[in-house]
């Protein structure tokens, strides 16, 4: 029944997803009713990406990217968020299974086919590779940054939920993560900003605290870091040299390592930043920065000053709805894509009002539905990238349907 | 020299031969195919079966499959395997809508 109704808004010129769209009941059907009529339309494509080789499985991925060449970048927590009985038969000493599986590498190239052409990540000579990473991103000159997210001091390791039993008991905790990371292309490491058990508070020139996501001005060849989990800032580094160069807090005022309590929904909106997940830079200059468990996105110029905010799903609690932020490649880049892996959809806003102009998904684990989406990425023919961490465990492709 | 006609039945006589040839071989490579493995039906996933769950609902672990003389299909699965974040819906107060 709600396939049908879903059907029919399409027709009127609604976002849709084909047989995915709306389909979770009343909720999503009253916010479509709500929805602003837009051209963009989505579908899933069950079967993207191709079957990964090496009986490789992924584990919770946590950031995706697409590059100059239109190649798919993901990370993900590899082994470390893997079930040992049923998902990493291969890895496991002895191995438990014969055919599947093993943790792919942490770092994944694929092609626009969804073919794998490059892979790797992990331990090396150097740096300190994450506990847990998080966001990625790929600037011009195809450097490859990765955020090192971490866990909560308290967070036992290893898979989530009931069932998710492991065969060996999850690693000790180790250093929180307070860093970011640049490779080359090929995974050669270049630099490391920040060091794990160093954890920078809110005014730190030289280090971080769980820093969630990044992304990479590559004219001023500047990195901005959602800083993060544990600090409530972008902090903006020179990308040549790692040297620090500003940062800035909600409002674009000084960042504050206060308690904020518990989110109200019927509280006005916070004067810091809650969790800083996330922060995407325009091609006009625009600074979007995830607030993810306030449910809101904040604009600011590169310099810092605040231009404007929107809530998205204010009545979520839990994670929060806004995790992260893709633009539309298009010349004005007029739609903002935010992944929200506590509601389990991706709310498209028009940028430049910052009003609602539709979502697309829903929970479940069938294609185009979604279990902790939290990174999204758009390419230059306008397909939309998710990548799901928890036990969600995949990447997902959206075309755009004519 | 060689007469029309009997040309003819030359050339008639090796269409005759050659067709024979090609019988024998493609019999030949069926006897070969049949005596060989067994070739199991090749299968495909559809995977947008089955259709989005309605009501928010999400399965746990399932379980057991079966399915009935209408082909219906039916399946029995373990709701309580779902962590506190996949059932959010179910929470007071609920985190998100999902």
């Amino acid at each position: 029944m709600h396939s049908r109704v879903a059907v029919t808004i399409a027709a009127g010129g609604l976002i849709a997803i084909g047989w995915t769209s709306f389909d979770d009941g009343t909720a999503a059907a009253e916010r479509v009713a709500q929805s602003k009529p837009t051209e963009l339309r989505y579908e899933v494509d069950p079967f993207w990406p191709r079957p990964l080789p090496n009986g490789w499985i992924l584990g919770s991925v946590t950031g995706v990217a697409v590059d100059e060449r239109d190649h798919v970048w993901i990370v993900h927590r590899g082994a470390a968020s893997l079930t040992a009985r049923t998902e990493n038969g291969l890895g496991t000493d002895p191995p438990t299974a014969e055919f599947c599986c093993r943790p792919a590498p942490p770092v994944l190239e694929f092609d626009p086919s969804g073919k794998v052409v490059g892979s790797w990540g992990g331990p090396g000579d150097g740096y300190d590779w994450p506990e847990s990473p998080g966001g990625i991103a790929v600037d011009a000159r195809g450097m490859v940054w990765i955020a090192a997210a971490g866990f909560p001091e308290a967070t036992p390791r290893g898979g989530g939920g009931r069932g998710a039993q492991t065969s060996s008991p999850p690693p000790a905790p180790g250093p929180v993560d307070s860093h970011i990371l640049q490779f080359t292309h090929a995974g050669k490491f270049v630099r490391q900003i920040g060091k794990p058990g160093v954890t920078g508070d809110d005014a730190s020139r030289t280090s971080l605290n769980r820093p969630a996501g990044l992304d990479i001005d590559s004219a001023a060849n500047e990195v901005y870091v959602a800083d993060g989990h544990g600090n409530h800032r972008v902090v903006v580094f020179d990308a040549a040299t790692g040297g620090y160069k500003r940062h800035w807090g909600a409002y674009g005022g000084a960042p504050s390592d206060a308690n904020r309590g518990p989110y109200d929904p019927a509280a006005p909106p916070p004067k810091q930043f809650r969790t800083v997940s996330c922060v995407t830079i325009a091609k006009d200059g625009m600074v979007y920065v995830c607030d993810r468990q306030n449910n809101r996105v904040q604009v600011f110029d590169k310099k810092g000053t605040f231009l404007k905010e929107a809530i998205v799903s204010r009545a979520t609690r839990g994670n929060g709805a806004v995790w992260d932020i893709a633009l539309s490649r298009d010349a004005a880049q007029r739609f903002l894509f935010v992944a929200d892996g506590t509601d389990q959809k991706v709310f498209i806003l028009r940028r430049d009002t910052l009003a609602a102009a539709g979502d697309f998904g829903a929970g479940g684990r069938w294609p185009g539905h979604f279990y902790g989406v939290g990174s999204i990425a758009v390419d230059s023919r306008g397909n939309v990238y998710t990548g799901e961490t928890f036990e969600g465990k995949r990447v997902q492709k959206f075309a755009p349907r004519p | 020299m060689i007469l029309p006609a009997k040309r003819n039945l030359l050339i008639g006589a090796g269409f005759l031969a050659a067709i024979a040839a090609l019988a024998f071989i493609a019999g030949a490579l069926d006897r070969a195919a049949a005596q060989g493995t067994v070739q199991a039906p090749k299968f495909e996933v559809d995977p947008m079966w089955p259709k989005p769950l309605p009501n928010t609902w999400l399965m746990g672990q399932a379980i057991g499959l079966a399915i009935d003389a209408r082909d219906h299909v039916w399946v029995v699965h373990r709701p309580d395997t779902l962590s506190a974040a996949e059932a959010a819906a179910e929470q007071n107060p609920p985190p998100g809508t999902c």
